[in-house]
């Protein structure tokens, strides 16, 4: 696999550091685990020119963490986020294994 | 019938008090027993556990948990499973518990788990100190779970669940990234569920997962993390072995 392969910059590390989306959402991943949310579940993966952040967290505090810790992290990247709130309602019918 | 309910990766702070404890509430009227299946914290400490305690205290159901990796985080896991105890939790590590249910002995054997992979794709005891170690982890693991459902057979019990954090089947892991599998679970746990014998596994840990598995003994397998259920709670209805009329579902590959 060559550079022209993957198309990643940072041939010789040019722009291979802060540049990096690869680098900067593994950093991030690793953020979000070190810092308050200790959020593992998260989904970051980067589309086209933008990251995206998904996944399920238990409370909208959380949410809020996650998009600033976010926006923080990959700063002049565009971040799109569709994160849901756990939802803490009772089922409304159980499963019935026979 | 057992009513058995379940839930994990329920992921508790300061911010999320009392945030379940209207489902919770319901639960005399649904459910015979509620299973935790860890990460019932976000960073396991005393503080955020004492919150999950008061979540779960005087619910007049038994409840029963294992801890998850999170639980594990602040390196106290004593401490965080006294908090739950003082609350009338029954917290399992390589045990087993016993819940009357009219008269049906519901056996729950519980133990954290650990990840290693999934068979023909799984880390062995080979090289390093460290990756032996890992493993062995695992295994100690699966013993344990192993001798728990095996101990709940002897004490007559008509229903066995066992109870993880980790996954024992990649089935319940579609919608993760396969690159992630072997930190999601291990073939250990299938096959110490497979060899003693069980009516239900309960984990948590893959929030992307998926609710429904099966292991490869035909052992039903239920992942519970929160973020599948999207519910506060997941109840399955059980029957018992001499409901069904055979128990030929618990041993089938014993």
């Amino acid at each position: 696999m060559t550079d022209h392969d993957t198309g990643r910059s940072g041939r010789g590390g040019r722009e291979g550091g802060a540049d990096n989306t690869e680098y900067r959402i593994a950093h991030l991943q690793e953020r979000l685990v070190r810092e308050e949310v200790a959020e593992l579940g998260m989904r970051i993966e980067s589309r086209g020119g933008t990251v995206v952040v998904s996944g399920t967290v238990p409370t909208a505090e959380c949410r809020d963490t996650v998009v600033r810790v976010a926006k923080e992290e990959l700063g002049g990247t565009p971040v799109r986020t569709d994160i849901v709130v756990a939802d803490p309602t009772a089922p409304d019918r159980p499963e019935e294994l026979a | 019938m057992i009513r058995v309910a379940a839930v994990g990766d329920i992921h508790m702070g300061p911010d999320s008090r009392g945030v379940l404890r209207p489902a919770f509430e319901t639960l005399p009227d649904r459910a015979d027993l509620l299973l935790l299946a860890g990460d019932l914290t976000r960073h396991g400490t005393p503080e955020e556990m004492r919150v999950v305690a008061e979540e779960v205290a005087d619910l007049r159901v038994p409840v029963i948990a294992v801890l998850g990796n999170h639980d594990h985080q602040d390196e106290r896991p004593e401490e965080v499973t006294a908090v739950l105890r003082d609350a009338g939790v029954t917290v399992l590590e390589g045990g087993g518990t016993v819940v009357d249910v009219d008269g049906t002995r519901v056996g729950v054997a519980g133990t954290k788990g650990f990840g290693g992979g999934f068979a023909g794709r799984s880390g062995g005891e080979f090289g390093e100190p460290i990756m032996k170690e890992f493993i062995r982890y695992t295994r100690r693991r699966a013993d344990g779970l192993r001798a728990s459902l095996e101990e709940l057979d002897r004490r007559g019990c008509a229903v066995r669940i066992a109870l993880t954090h980790f996954s024992p089947v990649p089935d319940t892991l579609a919608g993760e990234p396969l690159e992630i599998y072997p930190f999601l679970g291990s073939y250990l746990l299938a096959e110490a569920v497979d060899s003693a014998g069980a009516d239900l596994a309960v984990h948590g840990h893959a929030h992307a997962g998926t609710e429904h598995g099966l292991t490869s003994g035909g052992v039903r397998v239920r992942n519970v993390a929160q973020p599948v259920i999207r519910r506060a709670f997941a109840v399955y209805h059980l029957e018992s072995g001499t409901e069904r009329g055979t128990g030929a579902l618990a041993g089938a590959s014993r």
